[in-house]
């Protein structure tokens, strides 16, 4: 009799990731400690099941259409042998500025080209990238490396610490002002990719510093992924400025997570733009962690055609006298949608705690669909948490006054658009990037 | 000489969500004349400010606006804009965001260049060159005495009462409409800042263009002297006079006019 056994390609597709990936640390030399965080993650990932629409984070959103098996983690990477050999798209972006940065540049699923600046070097920064920091600065690195994404929050998470390739490492000393803006750079170069960075980035007390983290893809027929994570560390009265800015093309399944820990006094300006991709979904969580600790958060999704984007952010207050300030704005046209999940938590004891939360939406057809669900968990008895969404269209009196000033509907459809956006964008370090982001919702908007 | 008055209303009747407001109203305002139509609340002057402007809000039932001896009734707001019609908004709307200056620059530029293509879009790059644009806006604001910092803000935003008529006025001077017409411009003003708006009018007003001042107060016409006012009540022009009957309204009040229209 034959039978043909049932096994899901996708299952096997998976088992054989979690082995290759293994095996190829092992070739590579990874250090034991690394080692047995990745074959911790690889049991985690098999024991789970991928989420499904019964769990309240995935009700929204479902990876079903991406094809994993289409997918293969290994495939083969040019190295840059100098800054000129990274792809058109990234030198774009760097907007010949490349030579005065810091950078640390990946394709599909490997570091191909890192430089530091003399700058930093002398103020003793370290800008690597993941492999050279596992291999080079373990006493930094290790126990801090997944120590904020926990493996087991959801099956994705723990594949992609189980495949973990490539990602970057920034660490400032105590007391650095980091002179120079460090440029993170991802890059999917075709279909059937899957990127799985771990970046970290460690300022230590009283320092500060910049890092712009990119992620660009070339357009394709398939579908490829990206399976990020980044673990922020900010100390004791020290500023981090982090921005991340998602412009993948239409063929990029996103899941990133995100996470930062503050201590005492420290400062973190976040700043998340999320354009591109075909589907997208980023959790992002703070932890304020110490006394008189703030961050400030500003994103904007800007979705078409069918885009859809999906943003959890948790503010974590966790010890008295913190701030945590954070806008959403979306904006989607044609048949784009969104959903914004947000939470506040004050733990027991967390007094004075000031947590503000909105997430403004606006809408340029009647397909399109913002989901904005806010929520609150408080457990102290002195504290101020505001959390608002609104949702609507281009305001009529807004479309009358410009009209009157002579602008046809369409043009003055944009300057409200782009007006929408202009107050995050304008946190954005660099000028050459917001020039650039400018032209990217110019052309979305048509 | 006679000329031909540039703006033409006949008996004009406008609906707002099916009630009518102006009821009849005619008026004819020549380039280089100053108007100002007076009237107690309600009366309908900021319909007819709207109207004229082409508000969505606002239905024409029936009589006519000539606009250069043309109906503008089927054209839209932009494009009465660009022909050279011009209101100072009662209630200037904030658009965080958008920068004054850019907003500006945009709106000359749509006059420049309004060969928009087939999809309403305007082309870009084009138009003013920023730095004539920036030369020309800054002697504007000196006139106005507004500050530089102004250019960089966002539109309206966080303005005060005065900053937004005297922002106004500066998007009048810059834009050189033919006919402007100021929608409640005095209120929220104090005297200075009544003053300093009322000479930027004056400075604008000439051969070249015509002004008509709705108002409630008559105060505004101690600074700008019209040529001929208007009393509205009820949706109509009730009586017209010269500079004259502003101040008689200021002694008399409204009620004397309802009371020889009822007669």
């Amino acid at each position: 009799m034959n039978t043909t056994p049932v096994t899901s390609p996708v299952s096997n597709a998976l088992a054989g990731w979690l082995a290759t990936a293994e095996t190829r640390a092992n070739q590579k030399n990874e250090p034991a400690w690394a080692l047995a965080k990745r074959s911790h993650a690889a049991a985690v990932a098999s024991s789970l099941a991928f989420p499904t629409r019964d769990e309240e984070l995935w009700r929204r959103t479902d990876f079903g259409g991406l094809p994993l098996d289409s997918l293969d983690p290994f495939a083969a990477v040019t190295p840059a042998r100098n800054i000129d050999d990274l792809p058109v798209l990234l030198l774009t972006r760097l907007a010949g500025e490349g030579a005065n940065t810091a950078l640390v540049a990946q394709t599909d699923s490997e570091v191909v080209y890192e430089q530091t600046h003399p700058t930093l070097v002398k103020q003793g920064v370290i800008v690597c990238s993941m492999d050279r920091a596992i291999r080079e600065h373990a006493d930094k690195i290790q126990s801090l490396l997944g120590s904020l994404i926990a493996t087991d929050y959801d099956r994705w998470t723990a594949v992609g610490e189980a495949l973990r390739q490539g990602g970057a490492f920034v660490w400032v000393p105590k007391g650095v002002h980091a002179e120079i803006p460090v440029r993170l750079m991802q890059f999917l170069s075709g279909a059937g990719r899957l990127a799985a960075p771990r970046t970290v980035i460690a300022v230590g007390d009283g320092g500060s510093v910049t890092v712009v983290d990119e992620l660009l893809s070339e357009n394709a027929e398939g579908a490829s992924m990206y399976l990020g994570g980044t673990e922020l560390f900010i100390g004791q009265g020290a500023k981090l400025t982090f921005a991340s800015l998602q412009d993948w093309s239409r063929n990029v399944y996103h899941y990133g997570n995100g996470r930062a820990q503050l201590a005492k006094d420290a400062e973190l300006q976040w700043i998340q733009v999320m354009v591109g991709g075909r589907m997208s979904k980023t959790n992002i969580w703070f932890n304020l962690d110490g006394e008189g600790a703030n961050a400030f958060v500003h994103g904007f999704m800007f979705g078409d055609s069918r885009q859809h984007f999906h943003l959890h952010t948790l503010q974590r207050h966790l010890k008295p006298n913190c701030t945590s300030d954070l806008l959403i704005k979306g904006c989607l046209k044609d048949k784009a949608r969104s959903v914004y999940q947000g939470l506040i938590q004050v733990a027991e004891g967390a007094q004075k705690t000031n947590a503000y939360q909105a997430n403004r939406n606006l809408l340029l057809s009647d397909q399109a669909r913002a989901d904005s669900i806010p929520g609150l968990e408080i457990l102290a008895n002195d504290v101020r948490c505001t959390h608002g969404a609104t949702l609507g269209h281009v305001d009529s009196e807004h479309l009358f006054y410009l009209m009157a000033r002579g602008l046809p509907r369409v043009e003055a459809e944009r300057l409200v658009v782009e007006a929408f956006f202009e107050p995050v964008l304008e946190r954005i370090p660099l000028e050459s990037l917001r020039e650039q982001l400018r032209e990217e919702i110019e052309r979305k908007i048509g | 000489m006679s000329q031909t008055p540039e703006l033409v209303v006949k008996n004009l009747h406008v609906s707002v969500e099916g009630k009518e407001i102006l009821k009849g109203l005619s008026l004819e305002i020549a380039k280089g004349e100053i108007h100002a139509i007076m009237g107690p609340n309600g009366s309908g002057k900021s319909t007819f400010a709207n109207t004229l402007m082409g508000h969505p809000k606002y239905e024409v039932t029936s009589g006519e606006i000539l606009f250069r001896g043309e109906s503008i009734l089927e054209m839209e707001t932009d494009a009465r804009a660009r022909a050279g019609l011009f209101m100072a908004f009662q209630y200037p709307v904030a658009i965080p965001g958008l920068t004054f200056a850019s907003f500006l620059r945009a709106a000359i530029n749509a006059r420049i260049a309004p060969a928009a293509g087939e999809d309403g879009k305007m082309p870009t790059k084009k138009g003013i060159a920023p730095k004539e644009f920036r030369k020309q806006m800054l002697e504007q604001m000196a006139l106005l005495k507004m500050d530089e910092k102004f250019a960089t803000r966002y539109l309206n935003d966080g303005f005060s009462g005065g900053e937004k008529k005297r922002a106004e006025i500066l998007q009048m001077a810059m834009l050189k409409p033919t006919i402007a017409i100021m929608d409640e411009t005095d209120s929220g003003l104090d005297i200075d800042a009544l003053r300093i708006v009322s000479e930027g009018v004056n400075a604008l007003a000439g051969p070249e263009m015509g002004v008509l001042v709705i108002t409630h107060y008559n105060r505004i016409l101690n600074y700008i002297k019209p040529d001929k006012v208007h009393v509205m009540v009820d949706g109509r022009i009730v009586t017209s006079g010269g500079p004259e009957m502003a101040l008689e309204l200021e002694a008399k009040g409204y009620d004397w006019v309802r009371e020889e229209v009822a007669q």
